[in-house]
């Protein structure tokens, strides 16, 4: 009798333990990493339980870039941020002094472990012929893009209309606004995230073209075999999404030195082999090369040539910033 | 005349009875009907339909995912602990308001209803003003390790703050309908305050208390907006089913997302109808409370 | 058991229900508020009843001579039939009237077979016997009357208070319970005091009548004496002199 209870203590406390990992960290992400980090937590958890002896669980939360870096600033105990954008962990920083101002370049690559860039999702057999961003301000051509006010990847899209047509017209700001308050009278639905764009262009059928994360545009053609088509701009920007250490978090919960371990963990071969996988453009040169068929070359322009994240939000993206001046509803 | 007058009562009881002509009336039913088949009944139909368009196993192995099974737990935890303390404030509420006449009351009865004015993510946000880490009680709740927000207890106010209206507002006019002459009966019969609550008070309003807690449980199971805003969506801790049904349905796990929704509306269904009954028994247990004239 | 009712002032709100009134009501009297409505009689009963209580100023409440107007209604064991006869609906008629019993603390409460000999006794007083497990709901008017005449004496009250006890029954019934109660009084000369606005009602069955009028008492006598010496013209008036 005695014995039988001595086991079933026994089977309950190492029930308990699988249940419940020795430790937990949270990653709060923006929209389009989801099935991407579900990958690597596996694998980052199954490492640091080899070499540990303790188990590690890695909880998630994703959301619209800017709704993410908010909740942080509210309180949601995040232990990493890996954001669309750095002006995101910046507001982070600015707002709260979880993490010191410098965060950025406390890890490689501006502490970016993947890059991306912006394509344009098209239905099949491109049906309005659109090859570039010129293209996106005919008429009858109706674009989906997210809001840029909410979220990262619209910030991104938006950015690279603009490049595009600062080059296109020598340099002529007035012009570049003109063709980007073109661009977003030819949006219909203004998501506030970049995941509700993508259903809105795939499920709900709006929308003759998507500007969308090139991660997004592949598994757009993942999840809809044969009825998507990538097309790639002339030129786009190079999007940077940074991950960093919420410092103030991981010293309270005692989680520094797991969390630092998982962000050093995105940059080693093995994570940036999945990266690739997922259609993020790892910066390993090794991984680079073995996924450099699904990155088509593109010219690419850097949110330096914006004189920064701090600047560019400020004079683009900030209330009575430039898109609040050229955006122009929809109008059918 | 007799055939005048059927005549006459054929012609005008609908007119005298609303005022409306047969067309226009024919009209509104019509549209009320379309509109209910296509906006209500037909969704409904598709949320089953797509729950099982993968097939049973789909549906049952989404139920399999820890994620999902969490999400269920954790709505029926939040219901749990917010419907039995809004159906005693209810209670509370509606006894205060019935059987005192003190300063504020009609203020209290206004308030009552506040949350069914504001808009539920704006409850949402006031917590976060309130109890977020650059709201009022943030920094003294980081330093006793109080977690209210983006956690289960932040969960449960948002809940408890849209749920509130529902157990009062279902018996307020039970109870001052029904009057308190058996509760004074009872006092002059030696009963104290709580023999009152248990004997009297609460056998004669327990449909209209039941009406009022399946209304509360409902809106606690459902409540998306609220609920959104303080959760942090952190899976497998702050996910509800409701936001589940979101993550699922954005991570292309269509069948799966319906999978969940269809549970929702099954409860919905089962809501609606364990709802009119005690809508029914309410409606006797208010007409039990009237006097009757008859010898 | 007398009943002294001296200086009772009471206001709802800002509109006075009673104004100084005094009473002296003999043990063993059968007496009847008798007024229109809104008189303030029935606020005078449940003042004596203690379930209204007066407002502060030097009114006072005596039973045999002794200040119960800090005591609860039930404290004061006054027994009150309500106008509507409040019957607990989701109990049975024996449940009803044994209530009294039930919420009495363990070690006051009688035997059940005490409880059950108290009922039959009630029942059979009331002309109720065989009706236990009815509900009030499948009662007559008149039979609920009775229930609610049963309950109130269950516990043996010292006074009677009746608020309108017959005032929601049709003619015939009403006689034959006016006759029930006076009988009722003989046998047990139990003090008791009931509100009406029927003076027919008052003058058959009351040994004294009180006429009230604005929150005050106009006159006091017996039916003979109001009704050959109307005090005021009020009295006149109201009794259709």
């Amino acid at each position: 009798m005695k014995n039988i209870r001595t086991l079933a203590a026994i089977a309950a406390l190492t029930g308990a333990t699988v249940l419940h990992a020795n430790q937990s960290i949270l990653n709060v992400s923006y929209d389009p990493t989801r099935e991407l980090y579900s990958e690597l937590n596996k694998n980052f958890a199954k490492q640091w339980a080899l070499k540990n002896g303790s188990s590690l669980a890695i909880d998630q939360s994703h959301g619209g870039s800017g709704k993410q870096s908010r909740s942080v600033v509210d309180g949601l105990e995040a232990d990493v941020v890996t954001l669309a954008l750095a002006y995101d962990i910046d507001a982070i920083a600015d707002q709260s002094g979880l993490l010191p101002k410098d965060w950025q370049s406390r890890l490689p690559d501006n502490s970016s472990p993947y890059t991306s860039t912006i394509v344009f999702v098209v239905r099949k057999g491109n049906p309005k012929g659109v090859k570039d961003w010129g293209d996106l301000v005919k008429d009858g051509v109706k674009v989906i893009t997210p809001n840029p006010k909410t979220s990262g990847g619209a910030r991104w899209n938006y950015l690279a209309a603009y490049a595009y047509a600062l080059r296109q017209n020598g340099g002529d700001e007035k012009k570049a606004k003109e063709f980007v308050s073109k661009l977003y009278s030819n949006v219909p639905v203004l998501d506030t995230g970049a995941r509700g764009s993508t259903i809105t262009f795939t499920e709900r059928r709006l929308g003759d073209v998507f500007l969308s994360w090139e991660n997004e545009a592949h598994l757009i053609q993942k999840q809809y075999p044969g009825q998507y088509e990538i097309v790639a701009p002339s030129l786009s920007i190079l999007a940077e999404p940074p991950v960093a250490l919420v410092d103030k978090v991981v010293d309270r919960k005692g989680t520094r030195e797991v969390a630092q371990a998982y962000l050093e963990f995105l940059y080693t071969p093995e994570a940036q082999d999945i990266i690739g996988r997922h259609f993020y453009r790892p910066r390993n040169a090794a991984a680079a090369a073995k996924h450099a068929g699904h990155f088509p070359k593109i010219d690419l322009v850097t949110i330096e040539d914006f004189g920064g994240w701090r600047k560019a939000q400020k004079e683009h993206f900030n209330d009575g910033g430039t898109f609040d001046r050229i955006y122009k509803p929809y109008r059918p | 005349m007799p055939g005048s007058t059927t005549l006459h009562l054929k012609l005008h009881r609908p007119l005298r009875a609303t005022g409306d002509r047969p067309a226009v009336r024919r009209f509104l039913i019509g549209s009320v009907l379309v509109f209910f088949i296509l906006f209500l009944l037909l969704p409904l139909v598709v949320v089953f339909q797509e729950a099982f368009s993968k097939g049973l196993a789909a549906f049952v192995e989404t139920f399999r995912d820890p994620y999902t099974q969490h999400s269920i737990v954790l709505t029926l935890v939040i219901a749990l602990i917010s419907v039995p303390l809004n159906t005693v404030l209810g209670i509370a509420a509606a006894w205060s308001v019935t059987r005192y006449r003190f300063r504020g009351r009609s203020l209290l009865i206004t308030l009552l209803d506040l949350p069914l004015w504001v808009s539920p993510v704006i409850a949402g946000l006031l917590y976060v003003l309130v109890f977020g880490a650059q709201g009022w009680l943030g920094p003294w709740l980081r330093e006793h390790e109080i977690r209210i927000i983006f956690a289960v207890p932040g969960m449960v106010l948002a809940t408890l703050f849209v749920t509130f209206p529902f157990v009062a507002r279902g018996l307020i006019p039970l109870m001052q309908a029904q009057g308190m002459k058996e509760e004074e009966a009872a006092l002059t019969l030696g009963a104290n305050g709580w023999q009152i609550l248990w004997r009297i008070t609460l056998p004669k309003i327990k449909w209209g208390l039941l009406y009022g807690v399946i209304l509360c449980n409902a809106r606690a199971m459902g409540e998306f907006g609220a609920v959104s805003v303080v959760s942090g969506h952190i899976r497998g801790k702050t996910n509800t089913m409701p936001l589940h049904i979101e993550i699922l349905y954005n991570e292309y796990q269509f069948a799966s997302a319906f999978a969940v929704a269809s549970v929702l509306a099954l409860l919905a269904i089962v809501t609606l109808i364990l709802k009119t009954r005690a809508e029914w028994r309410a409606e006797q247990e208010l007409r039990a409370s009237r006097p009757s004239i008859t010898p | 058991m007398s009943i002294a009712v001296k200086n009772i002032s009471k206001r709802f709100d800002s509109h006075p229900a009673l104004s100084d009134v005094s009473l002296d009501i003999q043990e063993g009297e059968l007496i009847a508020l008798l007024g229109p409505s809104g008189s303030g009689k029935t606020t005078l009963l449940r003042v004596i009843a203690g379930l209204e209580f007066p407002d502060a100023h030097d009114g006072r409440i005596l039973f045999h001579g002794r200040d119960v107007s800090g005591l609860s209604a039930y404290q004061r064991k006054a027994g009150f039939v309500f106008q509507h006869y409040a019957l607990f609906n989701h109990m049975n008629v024996f449940e009803n009237i044994a209530f009294s019993f039930r919420v009495l603390k363990r070690s006051q409460r009688p035997s059940e077979s005490v409880i059950q000999d108290r009922i039959d006794g009630l029942l059979r007083a009331v002309q109720l016997e065989g009706y236990e497990k009815r509900l009030p709901t499948q009662l007559s008017g008149g039979q609920r009357q009775r229930v609610a005449f049963a309950r109130a004496l269950a516990n043996k009250p010292e006074v009677l208070l009746l608020d309108e006890p017959f005032g929601a029954l049709d003619a015939k019934v009403r006689k034959d319970l006016r006759r029930w109660l006076r009988e009722f009084h003989d046998s047990t000369q139990l003090t008791t005091i009931f509100v009406t606005h029927d003076q027919d009602e008052a003058f058959e069955v009351a040994d004294r009548v009180v006429l009230i009028d604005k929150g005050g008492i106009q006159q006091t006598g017996t039916p003979a004496q109001v009704r050959e010496h109307p005090a005021n013209d009020f009295v006149a008036d109201f009794l259709g002199l």
